[in-house]
């Protein structure tokens, strides 16, 4: 459990893929005086291969690899992916219901099931659930997503067997039991009183509750609040339970060094009588329309050191006609770290550790956001910037070079997504989240290949109107204000780090300070 | 099956990893080792140069020079955005640098037909950087360093503690007091003077390993390093830093607010130094203590006292002690001494009573998987290329990665007491606790 070490490029975790594009190389930096000495300061003869990049060798052909598609007796599907070369493997379990199944009045319900499963079964406390998989060498997570379940183990191939056992106890049997219950209650909302104090996820909460909207089950943080944590009660997660973890609702991906033919009849024992049920009516996840003009929304952090910009939009589902012209766009915008938010707040100005943009592609469409946190006595010059580039972005669209390097990046990084049992799991895991089928992969080669430069123009006037954009800004106020108010977005709405709106009285009580 | 032949728990032969190790001329090391399983090949360089070789009143220059070797070239004199730009394009994967105490490195995953590139690249910042650098780079890569400060420091609830309690473990003039991120005063104070000197001091050959992993023809690899590392000349490795670790002589106890939310404990000892003789027993225990949930700490704390909301130990592995950390957040409505007392009582335990066989082997096979998980990625901070380069560093011998299973195997339930006896001792101890500003616990 080394430390991370400080890292000189930034990747945010919203984003999947990593790629690259943007403005031309800044060939405007004059060479030093000294460029064209034939042998450099360290000594090394100057050389002309040295002068111009090399070439790519032999095309490199990569075949994303494409699960093989078994079915239980009880119509569970199960994605086999073989890799023989370590003695690992990872099964995971993908349920299509997150989030977006939180009754309405309880988010968190899906989150708070998903940190329940391994606290006990009707066979196993809680204990014996860890022992039973830490005594194979097994890591056991689950988590629930916006609109998906997900349960993995990781575990040497060896132990097989009994790790099934206890996984499949304790994602298809949770108790539930009071004790337990209340035990990971009080976590929970430990958990939030920290996420709550975190200038980053202040903003992802205020953004999503903006974009959203109230009410909206992605207007709330995965956990869920304090209130909806203090309420929960064990029936009501295992209602959820009971309604969306069903094998008509679910899909088993295996990957790693198995044998379909003895991992079957293996997953038949474990999971061939859990019973299919028709699934509840799902909520709708259209967004719920904002009213007024826009604000600029802040949450006041006194005395913070830098400010976090989250600037977003309702942003992509799996079936969106612009799926792919958009995500192109995103990319030249902030999707690697050559990118044109990157390359301005970062690279040109210095404001930022790294500025991004990404959509969050869900089955319904996700959020979008650019985000950059940012040296906070530049926080107005930062917001103007972020979405100066949004807008030449969507009045200019990208060059040729630019869509090449995004297009060429995407692909061709492509197979490090498989570069383990655990990320190849997480990107099959994903594609079943979505509703994708498990030859995804080749087609997702194809239609990027297809995007033009009018496309991405077209998606990218669609798509990033900054009249509308919604925009939070998680910074010190008193310093900020009239500066913000300054660059003419709306006025200071100004909310806590929950999303609550706070009174008007107050507002200018701490403005005035 | 390729490089890796493994089998892990009932192993009767020990995990391979095939290497081959040279050195070229100017003294600098290579190390290659195949990997079929994808149409990809990592390049991983390691300059032995980190946090420990940085002149006094300039902390953080170690990490801030690493931000500066993305800045260029004298054969591509743009910024940042064109060498990143560059390997993003041909589809990089794994691209980054990290800075640690005692050594910086530089990797990038790419498809197999641009291991080139990555060459080209490496060997043009380890030759001609300075030629293309300026005061300019310099300030805006000071900036974003700054930003970067900010965001994991100030900006990151616990950010101070985590840098006062190596402060504390390892006073002045040690030179891994501080942080490696440094201070905004000395980053503030870093010349382009200083940036040459220190490239040309710690940045030679010599002073670097390089690993190529992946999809490769060997014999085109080395003609390859050949071509774009052998003109380098040789320069003097540089002398290790002279550095003599004081132990922690008696408990040094400090409290500090924040602003968070709730209060946590960290116990800090200075573990022994990275991949050592003796570090295998000290992972054995960090694992019983605190692997999963297993963990003993895990166990009480959470589990059966309900006195913390999460329990970890980290230990940066370094070459004159490791700063080892055990860190526990405290529960709401709980106060940090009754954690402590917990935490107290667990120590003792182990350092006086063997643990199990039964324990034991959990940790061991534990502590085995997670070597598989990390030789599964091949480059990255972690990876397989990475650890290759760390015991090149700490073992002297690449090929060290393949006795690192029977080295924990090894561990006796006897070993495990002794250690957690000497390391963990009351009076070894660095006790912080930090509590939220504007109230006086983590009770509401």
């Amino acid at each position: 459990m080394e430390r991370l070490a400080r890292l000189a490029l930034l990747a945010p975790a919203i984003l999947v893929a990593c790629a690259t594009s943007s403005t031309p190389a800044p060939a405007t930096a004059p060479a030093p005086a000294h460029a064209t000495a034939p042998v450099s300061e360290t000594g090394t003869p100057d050389a002309p291969f040295r002068q111009t990049l090399p070439e790519p060798g032999q095309p490199v052909t990569f075949q994303a690899p494409v699960p093989a598609v078994r079915t239980l007796k009880n119509g569970l599907t199960v994605w086999i992916v073989e890799q023989h070369e370590l003695p690992l493997a990872t099964v995971e379990l993908v349920v299509r219901a997150g989030e977006d199944t939180d009754p309405a009045g309880k988010p968190g319900t899906a989150s708070f099931v998903a940190d329940m499963l391994d606290e006990g079964t009707s066979l196993r406390d809680a204990t014996a659930i860890a022992a039973a998989f830490e005594d194979q060498a097994a890591l056991f997570r689950a988590k629930a997503d916006k609109d998906s379940l997900i349960a993995a183990v990781s575990f040497p191939s060896a132990s097989l067997a009994p790790v099934l056992d206890v996984f499949s106890d304790s994602v298809l049997r949770p108790a539930f039991k009071k004790p337990d219950l209340e035990r990971v209650r009080a976590l929970r909302l430990g958990d939030i009183a920290q996420l709550e104090a975190d200038p980053a996820q202040i903003g992802r909460t205020v953004l999503n509750r903006t974009v959203f909207g109230e009410g909206h089950p992605w207007a709330f943080p995965t956990t869920g609040t304090v209130a909806s944590t203090k309420a929960a009660r064990g029936k009501q997660l295992a209602a959820w339970h009971r309604s969306w973890v069903r094998p008509n609702n679910a899909v088993l991906v295996v990957v790693g060094d198995v044998n379909p033919s003895t991992l079957l009849p293996e997953l038949e024992r474990r999971f061939g009588g859990w019973k299919p049920a028709a699934l509840p009516k799902r909520r709708s996840l259209a967004p719920v329309a904002r009213k007024g003009p826009r604000v600029v929304t802040v949450v006041d952090r006194p005395g913070a050191a830098q400010s976090q910009l989250w600037v977003g939009e309702l942003g992509l589902g799996a079936g969106s006609a612009d799926l792919y012209s958009a995500q192109v766009a995103s990319q030249v915008l902030g999707g690697g770290f050559k990118s044109r938010l990157n390359a301005n707040l970062r690279s040109g100005k210095g404001y930022t550790y790294g500025a991004f943009s990404a959509f969050d592609v869900r089955r319904e469409p996700g959020l979008f956001a650019a985000i950059a946190p940012v040296v906070a006595d530049k926080t107005p010059e930062a917001l103007r910037e972020l979405l100066g580039e949004i807008e030449r972005l969507r009045e200019g669209g990208i060059d040729a070079a630019e869509l090449a390097d995004a297009k060429s990046g995407l692909i061709q990084s492509l197979p490090a997504e498989f570069g383990s049992t655990t990320s190849t799991a997480l990107a099959f895991g994903k594609l079943v989240a979505l509703g994708r089928p498990p030859d995804y992969f080749a087609s997702y080669v194809q239609k990027l290949e297809a995007v033009s430069r009018e496309d991405v123009a077209r998606a990218a006037r669609a798509r990033f109107d900054t009249r509308t954009l919604a925009i939070v800004v998680v910074g010190p106020l008193a310093e900020l204000r009239p500066r913000l108010e300054a660059l003419g977005l709306g006025g200071i709405a100004l909310r806590d780090a929950t999303g609550e709106a706070i009174k008007a009285a107050r507002a200018v009580k701490s403005g005035s300070n | 099956m390729t490089a890796l032949l493994a089998s892990l728990l009932l192993a009767a032969a020990p995990p391979l990893v095939q290497l081959e190790t040279y050195t070229l001329p100017n003294g600098l090391t290579v190390i290659l080792t195949q990997d079929r399983r994808l149409p990809t090949v990592g390049v991983n360089l390691w300059y032995h140069v980190g946090g420990a070789n940085e002149m006094p009143g300039r902390s953080g220059f170690a990490h801030l020079f690493e931000h500066l070797m993305f800045q260029g070239s004298k054969h591509r004199p743009g910024n940042e955005q064109d060498f990143a730009g560059l390997l993003e394009a041909a589809g990089s994967s794994d691209l980054n640098a990290s800075t640690w105490n005692d050594r910086t490195n530089y990797f990038e995953t790419l498809p197999a037909n641009r291991l080139e590139l990555a060459l080209w690249l490496e060997s043009e910042r380890m030759a001609f950087l300075l030629d293309g650098l300026d005061k300019t780079k310099l300030d805006t890569q000071r900036d974003v360093v700054r930003n970067e400060r900010r965001q994991s420091v100030e900006n990151t609830p616990y950010g101070k503690a985590e840098i006062r309690l190596v402060e504390l473990l390892f006073p002045k003039p040690h030179p891994y007091f501080g942080a490696v991120i440094g201070s905004h005063e000395d980053l503030q104070a870093a010349t382009l003077e200083d940036v040459k000197s220190f490239f040309r001091t710690f940045y030679a050959p010599a002073n670097a390993t390089l690993v190529i992993a992946g999809d490769f023809d060997p014999a085109k690899a080395r003609a390859l390093v050949e071509k774009y590392f052998g003109p380098i000349p040789r320069a003097p490795k540089p002398p290790a830093p002279a550095v003599r670790t004081l132990p922690v002589a008696r408990q040094i106890r400090e409290t500090l607010t924040d602003d968070v939310q709730l209060s946590r404990l960290f116990v800090g000892v200075i573990a022994p130094p990275a991949w050592s003789d003796e570090g295998f027993a000290y992972d054995v225990v960090q694992e019983i203590l605190a692997g999963g949930k297993t963990g003993r700490l895990y166990r009480a704390l959470v589990f059966d006292r309900e006195l913390a909301q999460d329990v970890d130990i980290a230990t940066d592995k370094s070459t004159f002690g490791s700063a080892s950390e055990i860190r526990v957040t405290v529960k709401p409505g709980h106060l940090p001494a009754e954690v402590e007392a917990v935490v107290d009582a667990e120590l003792d335990r182990l350092a006086s009573t063997p643990p199990s066989d039964a324990e034991l082997r959990r940790a061991q096979r534990n502590l085995e998987a997670r070597l598989y998980r990390g030789l599964e990625r091949l480059n990255g901070n972690g990876s397989r290329a990475d650890l290759l380069n760390a015991m090149q560093m700490w073992r002297g011998d690449p090929g060290f990665v393949n006795q690192l299973v029977a080295r924990y195997r090894a561990v006796t339930p006897a070993q495990v007491r002794e250690t957690a006896r000497r390391v963990l001792a009351r009076d070894a101890r660095v006790v912080l606790i930090v509590n939220p500003a504007a109230r006086t616990a983590s009770a509401q």
